[in-house]
């Protein structure tokens, strides 16, 4: 059959032959008989040892392909390397990185201003325009240590004002929060007693400010006056008065950059009085002026301010003045910072700095600390109630009914105080006993002053009115309503209207 | 049947097969190409053979002949695809290669080219003005030096650093060769500096000539010089502690003039107009990295007809501010040293400050650069802040206002600015004790005229203009600034503006700290309409309106003579 093929095509290529040989391949797969079964076992073995050969050449060339792409990859990578190296070793021996410019010339520049910084240090110490602890340096080590000890004065003038202003204001108490500038002009320095003309400004000046609300003119008179006759020590709480009421004018006019000048020269002129009274008001002035502009920083410097500053009374003039504005400060809390606990926190150091003062106290001034105690303690309770904490409200209106100052007015507010926070923490048996004390002596009853304000409580009342019913709720207002000094004509109506809802009659 | 299988078997063994190795599977035929191409070709025939023998495979072809499949090969590799992979390719490629290998060796070299520029201006420049300083302080000693040993130590040292500074010239100009006119420009320049009492203004018209003839030539570098003057006896760095600690030392009363040169790159130049008059400015960066002139944002010396603006400087600035502003440290910022903010002018400062970068913020964060950064900080759980961006805002913008500020010399200078009737009265008042000489006094109204147009063209900026105008003017060490004494004379001129009683002759200058805080506390309530205040003072004082300034695109660059 071989033999056949090769003489018909004998010059066929070896793929012809193999073309046949294929073609026989496929025949013998289909026929059945056993000289093609035979035929089937040999061409099997050569097609598998074919594909063998076939997958073989084929992992050969991917083995070979991976092998150049290995070498490849390492060369390149060497490359790159090479490359990158250079690239630094470029960017670091370059000529424009690797140097500095020398600093000889640049330091000998800093010297020159150093020493015209110093000559004029030393100069402000002459002047007594800064201050300095320690005695000037005699090496660099020292140096920088004297530098940075150095206070420069806040009112450093310019040469020729300081010639002609003579020495700097003395102020006793500055708050590091919140110092207040103040001029020697600011502050009363003469010695003598106060004038007739005095009276004839402070009638003027009110009759300016409430009558016309004319704060500029106001401005004009009290610097007349001060140009005319100088501000006497003896007149500082005056001129201190006047300068707060002018500033409240300002305030009424919303012109509060003029009404901070006016509040800080009130409280240059009085800082030094023992009476704290007038420069707390400033301070307070001061810090509700920081509120509108929204400085809640401000805000609190003051308020921390103020408080050092009855602190700072109380150290060296315990007086029951002093123990007043314990009261204004809490009031600061409750108006601007909003916070009641610092309020509490202020009265109760009021309450305590009272009871330490009593002992020692002179007969004329025990009525008037009993009265600022009675404030305090009711405002207290007022706050309590407001923090929901019934047990501290109970203790103060124990110790509120061992004060001799207390009338039937404070009492039954007191106790109404009780009967709401008895209603809120539902005690009805006990908010009926008290309500049923208040309606048998309130008709007899001409007003209830002693809680300063009922801003915080109605604050309160406001925040928290989704906490309790609409019944307890409208209790509540009954009760506020029937004892405010204010009180409508229905009050007691209104009480026994509260009373019924507890069952009571 | 046996024989003819075994003959069958032995022709299908005989047969050639595919699976021995062609010529083009080894490294050979590829010799003629350069390394890495060459096996890239390989690769590319083995790639090709091997895919041809899988397709064969997928037809049960395990027998083709080696003739036959490297006739595939071929087919394949010139098929259209191959014909761009054998024929294309390298023609294309290779000459691309070359080429891009060709423009990085240029562009390394063009790049080696300007680090050697760069590096004659950031290092040889203010080495060299250093090396005079030196040269000029060891004369001194010298002159004054009578032990005969340490006489001979200093003139050897005189030697070696005159040697320096000659080296030093010679490789500033050996740099500039290919341009004659640079050369001889800085040249002039640079013997200037050596000499003992050259007059500063005779120098600023050098430095002027110099960076004229850089900046057409096109290269983007600048000269500023800094002057300092002293008793002779006090060059030598050593006569410091002796002056400090010691009481001082006896001066020889001869006056020596140092320059120090300070060098800077010109990121960008502008040129404003007004008036039909171009206006130049250079937007520069420092190079020499001195720890000198760091806080001003921007110059024009006299006589000069362009502006520097300080890039570094204002970069700083502006970040600090914004740094300070954030820490609770701007108080530090706005009064000097150990004095307590007893005006309570930190609050309002605080309050100008952030409303400007709060407005930047909300700008920022509608950007789409912004978001971006979002999305990958939210993936690769790392942070971020809108603060940088708004600081980098910030800068540009006060680049931008300081340009104003520095252009209004320029017209000025240009214009001859005249000195109004009101404003000697008000610099006596303003000034005290302090001695008013007529280049001072001229200074001070240049100052005051620039700063109303810096208010004017302040934007969004007006409040941190006011801010940083109060730090001038409240820092008892800035009294030998004319722009101390500018300030103290503008805040009641617009204060008085504003509440409508300025006349035609201004208020008194605020000559107290409390002044100065009424004005500020004043204007940071108007802080919205200062600009218009400004415009409005402006025309009401100086009897003309404030110069209209604009921003060109001018890109040609052109000089003017320098003014007399």
């Amino acid at each position: 059959m071989v033999d056949d093929m090769n003489r018909r095509t004998p010059r066929r290529s070896t793929n012809s032959r193999l073309q046949q040989i294929r073609e026989r391949f496929f025949t013998a797969d289909r026929q059945n008989t056993a000289e093609h079964s035979a035929y089937r076992e040999i061409t099997e073995e050569v097609r598998d040892r074919s594909l063998q050969r076939h997958e073989k050449k084929i992992a050969e060339l991917g083995d070979l392909q991976d092998s150049i792409r290995i070498k490849l990859i390492r060369r390149i990578t060497i490359c790159l390397g090479l490359l990158l190296l250079s690239v630094f070793a470029y960017k670091t021996f370059s000529p424009d990185i690797n140097q500095e410019a020398p600093r000889s010339l640049a330091t000998w520049i800093e010297q020159q201003k150093m020493l015209r910084q110093v000559a004029q240090i030393q100069q402000w110490i002459n002047n007594g325009e800064a201050q300095s602890d320690l005695p000037p340096p005699k090496n660099l080590e020292e140096l920088q240590a004297w530098l940075d000890q150095i206070k420069l004065s806040p009112d450093l003038q310019n040469p020729e004002e300081q010639e002609s202003s003579g020495e700097p204001g003395f102020v006793p108490f500055q708050c590091a929060a919140a110092p207040i500038p103040c001029l020697a002009e600011d502050i009363p320095g003469a010695e003598g007693e106060g004038r007739i003309e005095l009276s004839h400004l402070v009638r003027n000046a009110n009759s300016m400010l409430v009558e016309n609300g004319n704060c500029e003119a106001t401005v004009n008179l009290i610097g007349e006056y001060n140009s005319m006759f100088g501000w006497r020590k003896s007149e500082a709480i005056t001129k201190s008065l006047l300068e707060i009421s002018v500033a409240k004018c300002f305030m009424e006019d919303e012109d509060t950059s003029n009404a901070q000048i006016h509040y800080t020269r009130a409280y240059c002129a009085s800082v030094s009085n023992p009476d704290p009274h007038e420069a707390m008001n400033s301070m307070y002035g001061l810090a509700k002026i920081a509120w509108l502009a929204k400085d809640m920083q401000q805000v609190d410097n003051y308020t921390q301010c103020s408080e050092d500053l009855l602190d700072y009374h109380l150290q060296t003039e315990p007086d029951v003045n002093t123990l007043n504005n314990y009261i204004t400060l809490a009031l600061m809390h409750y108006e601007l910072t909003g916070d009641t606990r610092e309020s509490i926190r202020v009265e109760e150091k009021g309450l305590v700095a009272a009871r330490e003062l009593a002992p020692t106290a002179e007969d004329y001034q025990i009525e008037d600390l009993l009265e600022v105690m009675l404030i305090l303690q009711m405002n207290l309770m007022e706050g309590y109630l407001t923090l929901g904490e019934s047990a501290p409200l109970y203790r103060l209106y124990e110790d509120l009914k061992s004060n001799p100052m207390l009338e039937d007015g404070d009492r039954l507010v007191a106790q109404g105080l009780l009967v709401m926070q008895d209603i809120v923490d539902n005690k009805k048996e006990s908010a009926k006993n008290h309500l049923l004390r208040i309606i048998a002596r309130y008709k007899t009853l001409t007003e209830f002053t002693t809680v300063w304000s009922w801003d915080a409580f109605d604050r309160w009342q406001e925040e928290t009115k989704s906490s309790r019913s609409a019944i307890v709720d409208e209790q509540i207002k009954d009760l506020r309503i029937a004892l405010a000094s204010d009180r409508p004509p229905d009050s007691l109506q209104r009480l026994t209207k509260v009373l019924s809802e507890m069952g009571g009659s | 049947m046996a024989i003819r299988d075994q003959l069958l078997q032995k022709q299908i063994d005989n047969t050639p097969s595919h699976t021995a190795t062609d010529i083009h599977e080894t490294p050979a035929p590829y010799r003629r190409w350069m390394p890495g191409i060459r096996s890239l070709l390989r690769l590319r025939y083995l790639n090709a053979k091997e895919s041809v023998l899988i397709e064969n495979k997928q037809l049960l072809r395990y027998d083709v002949s080696t003739k036959e499949i490297q006739n595939q090969v071929q087919t394949k590799l010139t098929s259209a695809n191959g014909i761009w992979h054998t024929i294309l390719r390298p023609a294309v490629v290779l000459p691309l290669m070359l080429l891009l290998l060709a423009a990085t060796a240029y562009s390394l070299w063009q790049s080696h080219l300007a680090s050697l520029e760069r590096a004659v201006f950031k290092n040889d420049i203010p080495t060299y003005s250093d090396a005079v300083y030196q040269l000029k302080a060891s004369q001194i000693a010298a002159d004054t030096q009578t032990n005969v040993e340490v006489l001979e130590k200093i003139n050897q040292n005189i030697d070696k650093q005159t040697a320096e500074v000659d080296s030093l010239k010679n490789t500033i100009r050996d740099h500039f060769s290919d341009s004659p006119d640079v050369v001889a420009k800085l040249t002039a320049l640079l013997d200037a500096i050596q000499e003992k009492e050259i007059p500063p203004e005779v120098l600023y018209k050098l430095v002027k000539q110099a960076n004229d003839e850089l900046f057409i030539s096109r290269v983007p570098y600048y000269i500023s010089p800094m002057v300092e003057t002293a008793d002779c006896a006090h060059l030598p760095l050593s006569s410091f502690l002796t002056r400090l600690f010691g009481g001082g030392t006896q001066g020889s009363g001869e006056r020596c003039i140092v320059y120090a040169l300070l060098s800077f790159h010109v990121d960008e130049f502008r040129y404003y107009n007004s008036d039909k008059e171009d206006h130049l400015a250079f937007f520069t960066r420092r190079l020499d990295g001195l720890p000198l002139n760091d806080n001003i944002l921007g110059k024009v010396h006299l006589g000069d007809d362009s502006a520097q603006i300080l890039l570094s400087n204002i970069d700083a600035t502006s970040a600090s501010s914004t740094v300070a502003m954030n820490d609770g440290q701007i108080q530090t910022k706005l009064m000097p040293q150990g004095m307590p903010d007893v005006y309570g002018l930190e609050s309002i400062a605080r309050r100008l400050q952030s409303n400007v970068i709060d407005q930047y913020a909300d700008e920022l964060q509608q950007s789409w650069k912004w978001k971006f950064e979002q999305v990958w900080s939210r993936l690769s759980g790392s942070e971020s802040s809108l603060l940088p961006h708004a600081t980098a805002k910030l800068q540009r913008r006060v680049a931008d206002a300081t340009a104003f500020h520095e252009v209004q010399h320029l017209i000025d200078q240009f214009n001859d600015l005249q000195e109004p009737p009101w404003f000697n009265d008000m610099l006596i008042k303003v000034a005290g004790n302090t001695p008013i000489t007529p280049q001072f006094s001229n200074h001070v109204l240049w100052e005051l005229s620039a700063f109303f147009t810096h208010l004017a063209y302040g934007e969004e900026l007006k409040g941190i203009l006011l801010n940083e105008f109060a730090a001038i003017t409240l820092n008892p060490m800035l009294r030998d600034q004319p722009h101390y004494y500018s300030i103290r004379m503008l805040f009641p001129i617009l204060h008085e503006m504003n509440e409508g009683t300025l006349g035609s002759t201004p208020p008194d200058p605020a000559l107290t700290l409390s002044d100065v805080a009424r004005s500020y506390k004043h204007l940071a309530q108007h802080v919205d309409s200062i600009d218009q205040i400004s415009r409005d003072a402006y025309e009401q004082l100086f009897e003309e309106p404030l110069p209209d300034i604009e921003l060109t695109d001018i890109q040609e660059r052109k000089i003017r003579p320098p003014l007399q």
